[in-house]
């Protein structure tokens, strides 16, 4: 009862404090659940997109290395193997274009305006025939015709919510874009069914859906439903098991998959974006734990006088600490609900950013699901009780143990404080070393992760140590400059070490998160900002616009080509081509580009390694293929290293000639000579041309633009062209970087915040409890001045320490993510940026902190009166 | 055999309001969800006498919009276990043959549909299996090879045996691990039905078939239920009929019987009924005799009486008398359930037959074909 009491009495007796410790506890669980309620809303839209259509597949056969396969692999399934449940499917997506967009060409042949839109329909081809059992898709066909009957355009079934959005009639022409073409789809019904999982479906039968996309004998993947255990029964009654039907056909790049694995492979797409994210969660998390701690822990500590008064009186340890665990439980659950609630709010605002980033990268279509699992919010409430109780549970422990006389002073358990400061400082390298090993460990990107956490939970470690050292160097610096209020303001952070240094370790952690943000970014961006001045050397580029973010975009029609170089004949210096597929090698499906071997292309590429003579060879039609940095880190290549290629003309063996600097692609490319391509493949279309104009004595800029204006009139009215500027291309690169990565900026922008209001919080509440201490300073004669020199100056000087100590820890953060994390996921070489811009802007953040921190204790301190201060305490 | 048929298949196909998806899910939505409707102007009818030509005639008319290879049979294992079986190819045309080849964008394109239906009946067993199948005519997933004659539809087959000529005909189908193999001989020649194969099936001028008949085929083959064959032989009657347009909209559907009866003699006779309860004076069939003379059966020469009915519907003993031959039979179905629950359901089942002929004791077997209950 008198606990219970006691208890109540200081929680009323230091309401601001209680109210900031739970504060510090709803903060850390509200960056961590907005996190991942974000990344699983992201990953279930995805879902979503993905399983609406599979219907009740049990099983998907698709390519091992391509987009698509052989429609003659069903064929073969049904009628040789007798396999009767399976259903050939075609996927793709189909940019709606508007009447306007047909007008205005210009704004619809740009990638990123049409990615904006978000008229982009789902595309689902399917033979009607072999639906039976697989996808009931309620439909209504107020145009009494059907989707078989061969007409002048594609037929097709749409969403009816999606038609109402529109505005869509039956038998309404729509335009879509496919390719480098627009073509019309003719809408003969509607998908009646009533979920928002079929919005933005368009139905199609297969025949349509191979003219329309030009992928005659080609097929996305086909369904099969199997019957227990993963065994097909087929019409004889024989069964197969699935991992055997591959065998039985002809085709030996195929795969079998589970319908539950065809989303995971799909969501591998995302798999950048989600290792961005991962890491922003995880350093929220890193922060939250902190701030957690930081807040509880500190509502004990501070306390350390009265439990020993306590002690005294009798009070056993045991009640103590379940007294104390009782109120951290208390401050975890109001924390906890706020941080939900926080938590909720703000990824909602973080969802439209992500998903937006998705669509903007992966050109999806954008299913907005505020989704909120309730696995995050148990994960967010599980961090929060763990943090709060591990935050409570050892200060307890301790206020417990020590002698009740003993507590009385709080000197003593400082100086049992700095006596340990050693031991955590050792304790912090040793976390370190381990963290250094987990990093060298093996390539997985989680143990990355965990080294990192180890590395900066050992940095936090080592602050004490660090903290103390600096306070007894700048001792005789602080007196000389600030006189005793200097060595006082050194000596109260000092004395109070068990406190601050929590506090500062906090603002550390949260400043490096930022710091190391901001580099990997910068980082990022420098070395493809480098590598786009570099690559980009013709004046103008022309291809077909892509569908899909990171495949090979449809050949450019061949009047074009044949056209624009008669067109242009008197502007251009040379014209450089490109052609781009998936091809089978030894190395699984690779995408292949065939270039030409001019010294115009040569100059486009920045060699990492290479045989001698490479480009010689290469030009002359050797075997040899140049391959980009992440091809030959995922694959473990070297110059001089055999790869295999499925040509028309069979299997050929490649030696790799050089490994070049390329930021393009993930997954990485191999660059083939184009003649020898031309003659292996038998394959003479082209993806995309560069332009180089000729030098001409007029402006450079307006010269090209005058040549893009050229082509255009004489060809928008027939193709679809995405016809970009160097100067355009380059900055409209730049532009998709950085929307992909503005929910990163936005987070970190968000951890900062919250470190600010953390460090608000731990400061203050530092301060706060100082009361009596000022009044006692006071009333020996030290001025009001004074006090407001002594808290700020010990405030900022707190902030400057952890400004200081953030600069190596955001350092080591930056260098694990640009070189170990992002080595081991994409196998790109990154130039670390460093600017001074961070460090100062460190310091900024540290400084407002610690200022505005210090605003409330000073007028409440000058305030109070000195006897009644006394007497409270 | 029957307009039955027709409206049968046109109905499967033009199907255009989903009328009861509820628990039967998969049956339904398939044609009528996916599909839509079928325009059948532009198309060719049976109109007037034809010059049946062989073996072209065999073959199929895709300027007709719906045509039918339909086999049945009666069949008997040396374990004295009795079989009925019922394999049919039907052909359809979504649109009229135009002069356009082969889409040279997709191998998929086609305006021919085939649909296959398969029966069987095991009497020992007392168990009825029934298949359904649709596909285009393309890329080999159904369609017809001239030479030699080879129908498929997936994994099913009705073929020739031989280069030259048309039968034997090998008959194949398999699904769920019930299959059949069977290898038909005809032991009499074909039967043009109606006026010299011209079936008029109501006054409309064009609402006819050719209809043609094997009404006697000795049958021998294996048939395997869940690994375990059965090694048969048998009688087989196999119908062939196209056309454009049959029924009219007050007809509702028919009764349709092929009876082979143990002197050596067939009967024939499809009985249209029409909406309003009455029997179409169109309804007509054919007596061949033991020596193979044809009489035609006009309406009003037949007695065609239900004895009893199954799930208040379907007559599964009927009495047929047939004065002017002095004919007397009753039939009996074997299995009660021989029910193919399609997107149209249908019954079509073996059943045995006992009478008098000219007052002595005759047996036979045959199949009876139900629509429209």
């Amino acid at each position: 009862m008198l606990l219970r009491k006691s208890s109540v009495k200081y929680l009323q007796k230091h309401k601001l404090q209680s109210l900031l410790a739970v504060l510090g506890i709803a903060l850390g669980i509200a960056i961590t659940i907005a996190i991942d309620l974000s990344i699983e809303s992201s990953k279930r839209s995805f879902d979503l997109s993905v399983n609406r259509i599979t219907g009740k597949a049990s099983h998907q056969i698709l390519s091992k290395n391509s987009k698509y396969i052989d429609e003659n692999i069903y064929i073969q399934l049904k009628r040789k193997l007798g396999i009767q449940r399976a259903a050939p499917v075609i996927e793709a997506f189909l940019p709606l274009v508007s009447d306007e967009q047909i007008k205005n060409s210009d704004q619809a042949t740009s990638i990123t305006e049409v990615s904006k839109k978000k008229d982009i329909l789902k595309l689902l081809a399917i033979d009607p025939f072999a639906e039976r059992g697989f996808r009931l898709i309620k439909q209504d066909f107020p145009t009494k015709t059907n989707l078989l009957e061969s007409s002048e355009f594609a037929r097709a079934v749409l969403s009816k919510t999606t038609a109402e959005k529109l505005n869509i009639q039956a038998d309404d022409l729509i335009t879509v874009r496919v390719g480098s073409l627009l073509k019309q789809i003719q809408i003969i019904g509607f998908i009646t069914e009533e979920s928002s999982n079929y919005d933005s479906l368009i139905i199609m039968d297969i025949a349509d859906a191979q003219k329309l996309l030009g992928l005659k004998g080609f097929l996305s993947h086909i369904d099969l439903i199997s019957g227990e255990k993963d065994i097909f029964i087929n019409s004889t009654g024989t069964q197969i098991q699935a991992n055997k039907l591959l065998s039985l056909l002809s085709d030996k790049n195929l795969k079998i998959e589970k319908s539950e694995a065809k989303s995971e492979s799909l969501k591998q797409i995302t798999k950048s974006f989600d290792l961005n994210l991962t890491a922003l969660s995880f350093l929220a998390l890193i922060v939250a734990v902190f701030l957690i701690y930081n807040s509880l822990s500190f509502s004990v500590v501070q306390r350390r006088r009265l439990l020993a008064v306590l002690r005294t009186l009798g009070t056993s340890r045991k009640q103590i600490i379940e007294m104390i665990i009782q109120e951290a439980i208390i401050f975890a659950i109001l924390g906890i609900g706020i941080g939900i609630a926080l938590g909720i709010a703000l990824s909602q605002a973080l969802n439209a950013l992500v998903s937006q980033t998705i669509n903007d990268i992966y050109f999806t279509v954008e299913l907005q699901e505020n989704h909120i699992s309730i696995l995050s919010l148990l994960k967010g409430a599980a961090l929060g009780l763990v943090a709060s109780f591990a935050a409570a549970i050892l200060p307890a422990i301790d206020a417990s143990r020590s002698s009740p006389l003993l507590a009385l002073s709080r000197s003593s358990f400082e100086l049992k404080s700095n006596l340990n400061t050693f031991k955590l400082f050792l304790t912090g390298l040793a976390s370190g070393l381990i963290g250094y090993l987990l990093l060298n460990l093996n390539q997985d990107i989680i143990t990355s992760f965990a080294g990192l956490f180890f590395i900066l939970l050992g940095l936090a470690f080592t602050c004490p140590q660090l903290i103390l050292i600096a306070c007894i160097v700048l001792k005789p610096i602080y007196k000389s400059l600030f006189g005793f209020v200097g060595s006082l303001s050194l000596r109260s952070i000092s004395s109070q070490l068990s406190r601050t240094s929590i506090a500062i370790a906090t603002l550390m952690i949260a400043i490096s998160v930022s710091i190391g943000l901001s580099i990997t970014i910068k980082s990022f961006r420098d070395t493809v900002e480098n590598w786009l001045d570099d690559s980009l050397r013709a004046d103008i580029y022309i291809s077909s616009p892509r569908l899909v973010s990171n495949k090979a975009g449809k050949p450019l029609e061949k009047e074009f080509l044949l056209g624009i170089s008669d067109h242009l004949k008197d502007d251009l210096k040379e014209t450089l081509t490109y052609r781009n597929l998936d091809v089978n090698s030894s190395l699984g499906g690779i995408q292949l580009a065939s270039i030409k071997t001019s010294e115009a292309v040569r100059s486009l590429m920045e060699f990492k390694t290479s045989l001698n003579n490479a480009w010689q060879g290469f030009k002359n039609e050797e075997r040899l293929l140049l391959i980009s940095e992440p091809l030959a880190y995922h694959h473990h290549l070297k110059p001089g290293d055999k790869i295999t290629i499925s040509t028309k003309k069979g299997d050929i063996d490649f030696k790799v000639g050089a490994v070049f600097y390329d930021y393009g692609s993930e997954r990485g490319i191999a660059m083939m000579a184009n003649t020898l391509y031309q003659d292996l493949f038998l394959d003479d279309s082209i993806s995309s041309i560069g332009l180089i104009v000729k030098e001409t004595k007029k402006d450079k800029e307006a010269f090209v633009n005058q040549v893009i204006n050229k082509i255009k009139t004489k060809f928008n009215d027939k193709y679809m062209l995405y016809i970009r500027s160097n100067f355009k291309l380059k900055s409209e690169s730049m532009e998709i970087f950085d929307r992909t990565f503005k929910v990163t900026n936005v987070l970190k922008i968000i951890a900062i915040i919250v470190a600010f209001i953390a460090v608000l919080s731990a400061f203050m509440s530092l301060q706060l409890e100082r009361v009596r201490e000022f009044a006692v300073l006071r009333a020996n004669g030290v001025s009001p001045q004074q006090i407001t020199t002594l808290l700020t100056l010990q405030t900022c000087t707190m902030g400057i320490f952890a400004a200081v100590l953030a600069i190596p820890a955001g350092l080591i953060q930056a260098y694990v993510m640009v070189f170990i994390i992002n080595q081991r996921s994409f196998g790109w070489s990154l130039n670390f940026s460093l600017e001074n811009d961070f460090y100062i802007e460190a310091l900024i953040y540290a400084f407002a902190a610690s200022l505005l921190a210090v605003i409330y204790p000073i007028y409440y301190t000058n305030s109070v009166k000195i006897t009644g201060a006394l007497r409270n305490e | 055999m029957n307009n039955s048929k027709i409206l049968l298949a046109i109905i499967v196909l033009c199907f255009t309001a989903c009328t009861k998806v509820e628990d039967k899910e998969e049956k339904n939505n398939l044609l009528s969800e996916t599909l839509g409707a079928v325009e059948s102007e532009g198309f060719k009818k049976a109109t007037k006498i034809r010059n049946f030509s062989f073996p072209e005639d065999h073959l199929s008319h895709p300027e007709y919009k719906t045509e039918w290879w339909y086999f049945t049979g009666n069949l008997l294992s040396k374990e004295n276990r009795r079989f009925g079986y019922q394999l049919t190819i039907f052909r359809n045309a979504l649109s009229p043959l135009s002069t356009e080849t082969q889409s040279q964008d997709s191998n998929w394109q086609s305006n021919q549909i085939y649909m296959g239906h398969f029966g069987l009946t095991d009497l020992e067993a007392k168990q009825f299996y029934s298949f359904e199948i649709l596909e285009r005519e393309a890329l080999g997933l159904s369609g017809l090879e001239k030479t030699p004659f080879n129908l498929y539809i997936d994994d099913w087959s009705i073929k020739s045996k031989n280069r030259g000529s048309y039968f034997p005909l090998i008959l194949n189908a398999s699904r769920n691990g019930v299959s059949l193999e069977l290898e038909l001989n005809p032991v009499k020649e074909f039967t043009l039905q109606g006026d010299r194969g011209l079936s008029q099936k109501n006054k409309e001028e064009g609402n006819a078939s050719y209809y043609y008949s094997y009404t006697r085929i000795a049958t021998k083959g294996n048939i395997t239920i869940k690994g375990k064959s059965y090694e048969l032989e048998g009688l087989s009657w196999m119908d062939r009929e196209w056309s454009t347009s049959a029924l009219s909209e007050n007809q509702e559907g028919w009764d349709w019987f092929s009876l082979q009866l143990d002197n050596n003699s067939e009967l024939m006779f499809y009985q249209l009924r029409n909406k309003d309860g009455s029997i179409d004076e169109y309804s007509s069939g054919i007596y061949i005799s033991p020596e193979g003379e044809k009489i035609r059966i006009a309406r009003d020469e037949i007695e065609l009486t239900p004895l009893s009915v199954w799930q208040d519907k379907y007559p599964i003993k009927w009495s047929i008398t047939i004065p002017k031959l002095d004919l007397q039979l009753k039939l009996d179905s074997f299995l009660k359930n021989q029910l193919l629950n399609f997107s149209i359901p249908y019954w079509e089942g073996c059943v045995g037959i006992k009478g008098l002929f000219k007052g002595k004791d005759i047996k036979g077997s045959g199949y009876l074909e139900m629509t429209g209950y």
